[in-house]
């Protein structure tokens, strides 16, 4: 007769127990990490998607079309009633980026996503159109982290 | 009542129990991954979608898209027009490449998209000018893929 020895069945399966739970936490941080990873790329698709529909809008739109890239290029050209339609667009482009730059100073875009929208946004704020529309309207729009940052690219011309 | 071996089973019971809530835990945001993954690749699509609906509807745009297709000269706002609708374009790109290099979407669905890049930079004279006159608007990843596709030095 097999005599059964419990209590070592016992510890050996509180053993087994502990690396089971073990295993199965790291797989569900690595699991929580990918369900991370993937709501980032949701708000990024979002911000990715707002600024494609304002660059859609000025390639498209037979009432900018006209004017834009003056408003871009020469401001000064162009008549208040199409520099305010400008600033309706250039207002939440900035917007998108102020996001953009937020969610990633406070982790919860990665700066891998930001690096591409930093290029974009010096290339932007390099225009005279938008620079004139940044030191009419910017303090009174965007975060203060943001408008230092912007400003820092471009220290003589947005103040 | 054996209550030290009922009370034995019940720990081991709850163990079990512990162990399975935290498999299925882990199941679940599995699935939520892949669909939320599913999700980024289906607005991907959709975007370009919207895209080709957009020109389906706008002759004059698809005109002018035409023109840049065939590297024509533009007017210098008809080139503007373009560039923005450019940027757009390179912009969805390089956002699906950031997906591949962070393990979002996984190797073989990027396959499917730098080939679709390859064939739309090697047709679309506008395009390509674009980008190799822009790059500084995109990150330093995707211009290097860029740059394996297209042969031009950095």
């Amino acid at each position: 007769m097999i005599i059964v020895n419990w209590d070592a069945v016992g510890a050996v399966g509180e053993i087994v127990g502990a690396v089971a739970v073990l295993v199965t936490l790291a797989f569900l941080t690595i699991q929580l990490r990918q369900n991370t990873r993937s709501s980032q790329n949701a708000s990024w698709q979002a911000i990715i998607r707002q600024l494609g529909d304002l660059d859609v809008l000025e390639a498209t739109d037979p009432g900018l079309s006209p004017f834009f890239e003056a408003a871009v290029e020469s401001p000064d050209s162009i008549t208040d009633a199409q520099y305010r339609t400008f600033a309706k667009i250039a207002q939440p482009r900035f917007g998108a980026l102020e996001y953009a730059y937020l969610a990633n100073k406070s982790g919860t875009i990665d700066s891998f996503f930001w690096e591409a929208l930093e290029p974009y946004t010096r290339f932007l704020i390099s225009k005279p159109g938008y620079q004139r529309f940044w030191r009419d309207h910017a303090r009174n729009v965007y975060h203060p982290d943001f408008i230092a940052f912007v400003e820092a690219m471009n220290p003589n011309g947005l103040r | 009542v054996n209550l030290e071996w009922t009370n034995s089973w019940l720990t081991l019971a709850s163990n079990i129990g512990v162990i399975a809530g935290i498999v299925f835990l882990a199941y679940e945001l599995q699935q939520n991954t892949v669909a939320t993954q599913l999700e980024a690749a289906t607005n991907f699509q959709a975007s370009f979608t919207d895209k080709e609906l957009l020109i389906a509807g706008n002759p004059e745009f698809a005109d002018l898209l035409g023109r840049g297709v065939k590297g024509e000269k533009l007017t210098a706002e008809e080139q503007f027009r373009l560039n923005a609708f450019y940027t757009n374009v390179l912009r969805q790109w390089q956002f699906i490449h950031f997906q591949y290099l962070t393990d979002a979407i996984d190797a073989e669905m990027w396959r499917g998209e730098r080939e679709y890049l390859t064939e739309v930079i090697g047709f679309d004279a506008g395009l390509y000018s674009h980008w190799q006159t822009n790059r500084k608007r995109y990150s330093s990843q995707f211009n290097e893929m860029m740059e394996s596709i297209t042969g031009d030095s950095p």
